[in-house]
């Protein structure tokens, strides 16, 4: 393994840089444009981490579930705590033998997520059925900003067993 | 199997216990590194820092992945090959202590092959944070540009630069850069010497990383001929760059490749030596 000579940056700090000479231009050089990415999952009142979202109790097959709206529903308040603008996608894993759709069907269950604001659901949802990176919900979410995220599950409309299933759900931030 | 028309017991939860997290952070967030050899194992020298701000142990897990060709890569770059060539020290998954950011350290392993010469390379580092059903995840993107250099075969991607970056001073303010079309049309490209837009709003802006800082001083003397040039499939051309006059601080430029369908770049950089 060979170790390179090494300049490393901060882009923010090179408009006074030392000047660069034609030496150094040959040299691996590191620029960090970002230096960190920071998001956090809340509850809608933003009174603390986010907790569950649970489905209980019998429901039919093929039947849709919303995350509630209000600062007491169980939507999630998602936080970038970056000094970037963020995407933000998310996908779903663990299914226990269910596999995600762009439509609910036999042992397939159709997950959509959305950018609302605390008293409403977005007004179109978009589809989660693709693994990491996932399917992106809301663009260019600006620096420092929170948005409320709602989920939307609609149930296998043919499954093999009644058994309890949990689904993993992941919502992932890239700048 | 059951129809539709029995009811179906399905309870779902997505459950975090109250002692998880559902924080992430994890840094750098992007980087540009230049000049990466080709045919060495590459310590980058910046490391991966995945940090628990909770008071509570925190499982994670790492990955590498080339971003989708149809994803949000940025101009000028393509995903990685192979994302064997990009790798992070130690075991994809981990606990950190409460309070505790973890450091791995990031190497660059391009096989000694002709046609990594001159890449500009996107790669991105998924960090995925707890075990519950509900997680939280950072994509990283990082950046990749190899060791620019004039070769004789056809650098890896749909157009090829040779050499992908030109470095001028007061003795040589004159350098040829080789186009190479990999693809099957004919390529109508026009050329012409840009600084990246930087957003207003939103906050830092990705755009393709300097060296030092983009400079109107050189942008205004960079000549290129031609300006548009056509490039059969599977063919090459060959366009001249000149320093029209000698800048008076270091500086760097990029010119831009462009056509309808697609989108590259070559570094100029100036540097006036002391």
């Amino acid at each position: 393994m060979k170790k390179a000579l090494l300049l490393v940056g901060v882009a923010a700090l090179l408009l006074s840089a030392l000047p660069l000479l034609a030496a150094d231009l040959d040299e691996m050089h590191i620029t960090v444009t970002v230096e960190y990415i920071d998001i956090t999952l809340r509850t809608a009142d933003d009174g603390g981490d986010y907790g569950t979202w649970a489905i209980p109790g019998v429901v039919a097959t093929g039947s849709q579930h919303t995350m509630t709206t209000g600062s007491g529903g169980d939507h999630i308040l998602v936080k970038n705590n970056s000094s970037v603008a963020l995407d933000f996608s998310a996908y779903s894993s663990d299914a226990g033998g269910w596999t995600a759709g762009a439509a609910a069907g036999n042992e397939v269950y159709l997950l959509e997520g959305g950018k609302g604001d605390v008293d409403n659901e977005p007004g179109t949802y978009t589809t989660l059925d693709d693994p990491d990176p996932g399917d992106q919900y809301v663009a260019a979410e600006p620096a420092n900003t929170d948005h409320h995220l709602y989920l939307q599950l609609t149930v296998p409309t043919v499954v093999a067993d009644g058994a309890e299933h949990d689904i993993t759900v992941t919502v992932k931030a890239t700048p | 199997m059951r129809s539709n028309s029995i009811l179906m017991l399905c309870v779902l939860f997505m459950i975090i216990g109250s002692s998880v997290s559902l924080a992430i952070k994890v840094s750098p967030g992007v980087f540009t590194v230049n000049n990466v050899p080709v045919g060495e194992n590459t310590l980058l020298g910046i490391e991966l820092k995945v940090h628990n701000n909770s008071d509570e142990v925190q499982q994670y897990e790492v990955s590498v992945i080339a971003p989708p060709e149809t994803g949000n890569i940025l101009e000028g770059y393509i995903p990685i090959p192979n994302t064997e060539f990009f790798y992070i020290e130690g075991e994809n998954e981990f606990e950190v202590p409460p309070r505790t950011v973890e450091s791995r350290k990031m190497y660059c392993s391009i096989p000694d092959t002709t046609i990594y010469y001159n890449q500009k390379w996107e790669v991105s580092v998924t960090v995925s944070a707890g075990k519950g059903m509900l997680r939280t995840a950072v994509g990283t993107r990082y950046f990749i540009e190899t060791v620019p250099k004039e070769t004789e075969t056809a650098p890896y991607g749909d157009i090829g630069l040779s050499p992908s970056a030109i470095t001028f001073g007061p003795e040589k303010l004159e350098g040829k850069v080789k186009i190479y079309n990999s693809t099957e049309k004919k390529l109508d490209l026009e050329l012409t010497p840009y600084i990246p837009e930087v957003k207003e709003s939103g906050g830092i802006t990705i755009r393709p990383a300097v060296l030092g800082s983009f400079s109107e001083a050189l942008f205004g003397v960079i000549e290129i001929e031609p300006e548009k040039i056509s490039v059969a499939p599977g063919g090459t051309a060959e366009i001249g760059i000149t320093c029209k006059e000698m800048p008076e601080e270091n500086s760097e430029v990029l010119i831009k490749i462009e056509s309808e369908e697609t989108f590259d770049f070559i570094r100029v950089f100036y540097s006036a030596g002391q």
